[in-house]
């Protein structure tokens, strides 16, 4: 239970949340990354999207691949459960210890942003492939986006740890 | 995608690679552009709709979402209404970011992004960021007199 209504006085409401009676994601944030894209793309090009979208991935998944390139796959592993569990989409795994294939069938960005009537930006497709490329620029590790849905931003991207040389 | 839950260093990350290529009034824009378009159909029809109880609307549910430790006051009488946050889920999650550095005036975006929707609608919004560095600070929407 979230609502905390601590005291109603007269014309007073008072609601006090905390941080542990959360409930669920605020969903809405894909509108808020959709509309910085677009904004980003329009104002600045394709050039500047993919230069912010490396920045950020270098920097925020940067412990990622850390434990990439020490040939830790499990670590894609992992993230990938975690934040599609939480986002409540979908999604398959064949892995091994020197390769992943993760297939999408939909976005759950996509989906939210479907549901409250709007058009992914045409941008949409580099949060998962410039972002995947720079985690794993520099770690052994390949990454091929084998197939993208621009309908519904589901594909298949393959990251495979590359043979290290004897 | 970049998920709901790896918003906030996203946003963190856009605003300093705006500021450092294109420069800081240029962050500013993007913020103004933010305000209008994403703000648009939720917290500017709650306020037209029903007023500072529209502000009490948006705020509880975005922050119930957002998982914040606050304290929320609508006042009619006074009509007043203010957010009183203990703990901003944003700033804690890009203060625990140990190995990020965030954008130095990330807090600064609420104030934009907020005003520009309040103020043409007849409220006085005041923000307080003395706590900024430690996740706190107080917002104040008033029924202007003007």
């Amino acid at each position: 239970m979230f609502w905390k209504k601590n005291k109603t006085e007269g014309s007073i409401l008072v609601t006090r949340g905390r941080q542990e009676d959360t409930e669920a994601i605020h969903k809405e944030f894909h509108l808020a990354t959709d509309l910085l894209l677009r904004y980003i793309h329009d104002k600045y090009g394709e050039k500047d999207v993919i230069a912010y979208l490396r920045s950020f991935a270098r920097e925020y998944h940067g412990p990622m691949s850390f434990e990439l390139s020490r040939g830790n796959l499990n670590v894609l592993v992992d993230y990938f459960e975690d934040i599609y569990g939480k986002e409540g989409g979908r999604i398959e795994m064949e892995f091994n210890a020197r390769r992943l294939v993760l297939t999408i069938p939909l976005c759950p960005g996509v989906e939210y942003l479907d549901s409250i009537g709007k058009t992914p930006s045409e941008m949409h497709r580099h949060t998962y492939e410039v972002v995947f490329e720079a985690i794993c620029e520099g770690t052994g590790v390949e990454y091929v986006l084998d197939r993208y849905n621009p309908e519904t931003g589901g594909g298949i991207h393959i990251f495979t740890l590359k043979e290290v040389a004897s | 995608m970049i998920s709901c839950l790896e918003f906030v260093p996203a946003y963190s990350e856009a605003f300093k690679y705006i500021h450092e290529n294109k420069g800081q009034e240029e962050v500013v824009k993007l913020w103004e552009y933010l305000s209008d378009h994403y703000l648009k159909d939720s917290l500017e029809k709650a306020v037209r709709e029903k007023g500072l109880a529209g502000c009490y609307e948006y705020w509880g549910k975005s922050l119930r979402e957002e998982g914040a430790d606050f304290t929320m006051t609508l006042d009619k009488d006074k009509e007043e209404f203010t957010i009183e946050m203990h703990r901003c889920p944003s700033k804690a999650m890009l203060l625990d970011l140990v190995f990020m550095e965030p954008y130095e005036d990330y807090c600064l975006h609420c104030d934009t992004l907020y005003r520009l929707v309040l103020e043409p609608l007849g409220y006085e919004y005041n923000m307080d960021f003395t706590g900024c560095e430690q996740g706190k600070c107080l917002l104040r929407v008033r029924k202007s007199n003007i």
